[in-house]
């Protein structure tokens, strides 16, 4: 569950990116965040991530309140959310299962489970016959199939994407919009936010 | 965190900068060279100073009208100072005493004539060595306050200069090894410095996927460390081999047979200098790491 209470996000600069806002996303729902470019999508979702401190008012994530969250504890708050980006953000010299195990590593997951889970997720993506390749063998649509496997390995409670079809051709863009219903359907106790 | 994944990283962040890595590894070996040879001068001039002290001593002069009592208890006394001091305790009779002056006038030992037995004027004395010059003054104030001690010779100037010398080298040492820490910190964390930044989408990245700043950080530490181990065996044994053949010419000179000094083997200190490298090696692969990597953190 995602609450934000009259947050403000000012720049040093003194831009105002987001100005008052107050919404919430349930468990279970999808929730789609639509503005002009500069409109502080980004910002809102770096809020979220705890990139960005917000300005005023309180972020609720999980039913706690992240506005003091002390800065050892941000890495435990995104392993709760996948995120995703318009730009992929994959390793380059990594292949797409390293790419998607490296984010078990990170927490510390067991061989074991790594070699369970990760199988497991490129198939849900429906990239389980390019699990050898580089993020330079694969197209656009399927790059992010590979960032959207190693949002869910984990077993997040909520996916975050940041315009994840920004870079898409429609016909991409709408298959991997209907991959992120279709995982939402099946993880029906997950909220998500999305941008686009 | 798994071992394997850590040593690996940091193998993969070396060979990934092989330039920055050689050249931060040469630049140590030469900087832990240079402490090296400080360390084994500084090492031999204590040990020299050792040699001397034992030669030298304190001379421990008792009243004349001490009873044998006396006298035997004022040698128990000063052995009970305690043999992490006291390395040995002579007595010298009123007749070795005589006999000494005798032999020291040579052709004119007639001098003494009228002075033997009862009439012996010489003090029973005791000549003290220490384990180490440093100190004298502590023993030298500690017996002047024992009972029947009449006077205490010591030869305080040699013994000064002597102390004055090793305590320089010892000053001249800690300095070299502050340099040298500062400059092989710096240099490794330049090194670092190189490999965080090439991998700094890497990084930012792991911290989108809820990666610690330990978990980032163990890579770059094991990458220094790895630096720092290789720089401290290499150099151990490019000192060794140095060292041991410096040592033999200068061993088998003139000089150092007329004054019956013995300068170290090099396995007399080879295991303190490997702790000392080994230890150096991985606090500067750390404290390198740490400090190369402090900006990269902040996302
Ligand atoms: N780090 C930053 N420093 C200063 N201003 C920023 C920063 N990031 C974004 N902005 C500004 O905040 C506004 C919102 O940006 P952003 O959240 O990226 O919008 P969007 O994602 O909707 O395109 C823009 O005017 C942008 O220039
Ligand atoms: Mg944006």
């Amino acid at each position: 569950m995602i609450e934000f209470k009259n947050v403000t996000k000012i720049y040093e600069t003194g831009t105002e990116a987001v100005h008052d806002a107050t919404f919430t996303i349930e468990k279970g729902e999808f929730a789609f965040l639509v503005g002009q470019s500069g409109s502080g999508k980004s910002t809102l979702i770096k809020l979220i991530l705890k990139e960005e401190e917000a300005t005023k008012g309180n972020i609720i994530i999980n039913g706690k309140d992240i506005t003091y969250l002390r800065k050892k504890r941000v890495p435990f708050l995104r392993r709760s959310m996948g995120v995703v980006f318009q730009d992929f953000r994959l390793l380059p010299d990594k292949t797409v299962y390293d790419n998607v195990a490296f984010a078990m590593h990170i927490v510390r997951a067991t061989p074991k489970h790594i070699r369970r889970q990760v199988p497991m997720v490129l198939s849900l993506v429906g990239l389980s016959n390019k699990a050898k390749m580089y993020p330079n063998e694969l197209s656009g649509g399927e790059q992010q199939r590979v960032a959207l496997a190693r949002a869910l390995v984990n077993n997040p409670s909520m996916i975050i994407a940041d315009e994840p079809t920004g870079n898409l051709d429609p016909d991409t863009a709408w298959e991997i919009m209907k991959l992120l219903n279709e995982i939402n359907a099946r993880r029906n106790n997950s909220c998500n936010g999305y941008t686009r | 965190m798994n071992s394997f994944y850590l040593i690996s990283e940091g193998f993969k962040n070396i060979f990934k900068n092989k330039k920055s890595s050689f050249t931060s590894l040469i630049t140590m070996i030469c900087a832990m060279f240079i402490f090296g040879v400080a360390f084994a001068i500084g090492e031999n001039a204590n040990s020299v100073v050792k040699q001397v002290s034992k030669e030298m001593g304190l001379q421990v002069y008792m009243k004349n009208d001490a009873t044998d009592e006396q006298i035997i208890k004022l040698g128990d006394e000063i052995r009970d100072l305690g043999n992490d001091k006291i390395a040995t305790v002579e007595m010298v009779t009123k007749q070795q005493a005589l006999e000494r002056m005798k032999e020291r006038f040579e052709d004119n030992d007639w001098i003494f004539e009228g002075y033997e037995g009862e009439d012996n004027i010489f003090p029973v004395s005791y000549v003290v060595h220490l384990t180490d010059l440093s100190y004298t003054k502590e023993i030298e104030s500690k017996i002047s306050k024992m009972e029947n001690v009449d006077v205490i010779r010591s030869s305080d100037e040699t013994v000064d200069t002597l102390i004055k010398l090793a305590n320089g080298i010892r000053v001249a040492i800690m300095v070299i090894f502050i340099l040298l820490i500062l400059m092989a910190v710096t240099i490794i964390s330049n090194t670092i410095k190189l490999t965080v930044h090439s991998r700094r989408k890497e990084i930012s990245i792991m911290k989108y996927v809820g990666a610690t700043n330990g978990f980032i950080r163990g890579p770059f530490v094991v990458e220094g460390i790895i630096i720092g181990l290789f720089a401290a065996i290499l150099t151990i044994f490019s000192l060794g081999i140095s060292y041991n053949i410096i040592i033999e010419k200068l061993q088998g000179s003139d000089v150092l047979q007329k004054i019956g000094v013995v300068l170290l083997k090099f396995s007399d200190m080879s295991q303190s200098i490997a702790i000392i490298f080994l230890l150096l090696g991985i606090g500067i692969g750390v404290i390198g790491s740490m400090v190369s990597m402090k900006k990269y953190l902040e996302v």
